[in-house]
């Protein structure tokens, strides 16, 4: 009897560290979905060029630059070629675009804005197509912004094939 | 009030701690990729390496981060560390994973980043870059049948394999990432 109480007793305090470790692993999952740096006072920017190790982030907070941006993507043009249930970005190694984030609906923006080369998807899933206007858009933000090491920049220009440039363009 | 212990329930709690203390069975996973490509939190906060070693964790795990030694830089030799230091065995020289562990492979482009296969109960090897979809094919769309010769784009550096401790349960891998 007492070794059966015993036993009982461990499986209660097994359960109990499993239930801390679970309580733990919540918290820190609840923290890593946390809201994005800018949180709803800007525009959080994540440049998707890596795979295993974070990707950068930049922030745009000026009104005027997120002004640019919901201008851009007014001009894109709707690309019904495109199926909207799939993504635009590409599930590839290297360079695979740019991801907006926007929970505060800032500039009348959606609150998620996928870019890659010539294509832009809204949260609506609506693909849109621009010539690559919010892609170079953003390309120089991340410079402006200083998010990219000279590594990772020279990565993005290879890829996008346009190593012949050296700096972002000036603010419009 | 007498207490009677049933001898099921006494075998069903040994089998649990034994399992707690001996740890889990591997399994082989199979391609699963609509659990990963939720386009929402799974899909962002789940790597290449939470992907291979089929172990949703929600923090982009890192190698050797769990263990407190971290990779130090991003070439073989210092990645190949980290992973070990998570407790990851090495493929043994028999070329064959024991326990019925998971084979996963890394690479890496030298200067900015790895990246992690795994081998799916298909024979075919997937991959899950960044926070993109979980895919089934390379860089030029081919499906992958090694990991060697597969098209990388700019990883180039094969490093070696890994046996993990994976699960037939999606995201429930059992190798201690972070």
């Amino acid at each position: 009897m007492r070794r059966s109480t015993e036993a009982l007793r461990r499986i209660a305090r097994v359960a109990a560290t499993a239930g801390t470790a679970a309580a733990m692993t919540m918290a820190f999952a609840m923290d890593a979905a946390a809201e994005p740096p800018a949180g709803t006072s800007g525009l959080t920017i994540q440049v998707l060029i890596y795979s295993g190790r974070p990707d950068p982030l930049f922030v745009i907070r000026d009104p005027a630059r997120i002004a640019k941006l919901k201008q851009l993507l007014d001009q894109a043009a709707p690309e019904a070629a495109v199926d909207p249930a799939k993504s635009i970005l590409p599930s590839i190694l290297g360079y695979k675009g740019f991801l907006v984030e926007n929970p505060g609906l800032l500039g009348g923006l959606p609150r998620q804005i996928a870019v890659y080369k010539q294509r832009v998807q809204d949260g609506g899933r609506r693909v849109l197509t621009d010539g690559g206007a919010l892609e170079s858009f953003l390309v120089d933000e991340a410079v402006r912004s200083k998010a990219l090491d000279a590594r990772a920049l020279e990565l993005l220009r290879t890829v996008r094939g346009d190593q012949g440039r050296t700096g972002g363009s000036p603010p419009s | 009030m007498k207490i009677s212990i049933k001898p099921w329930a006494v075998a069903t709690s040994v089998a649990v701690l034994l399992m707690l203390a001996l740890g889990a069975c591997c399994s082989v996973p199979s391609f699963t990729p609509s659990f990963w490509n939720d386009a929402g939190l799974i899909q962002s906060h789940n790597n290449c390496y939470n992907y291979a070693n089929n172990h949703r964790t929600d923090t982009f795990a890192q190698p050797g981060r769990a263990a407190g030694a971290i990779y130090a830089g991003f070439s073989c030799p210092d990645v190949l560390a980290a992973a070990s230091a998570d407790g990851i065995p090495r493929l043994p020289a028999t070329g064959t994973c024991p326990d019925n562990r998971d084979k996963i492979a890394l690479v890496v482009a030298p200067g900015y980043d790895f990246h992690w296969y795994r081998l799916d109960s298909s024979g075919f090897w997937t991959h899950k870059p960044g926070g993109t979809d979980a895919t089934n094919v390379d860089n030029s769309g081919n499906p992958i049948t090694n990991p060697e010769t597969a098209n990388r784009g700019l990883y180039t550096d094969f490093c070696g394999y890994f046996c993990a401790c994976s699960d037939a349960t999606e995201g429930n891998g059992h190798e201690k990432i972070n």
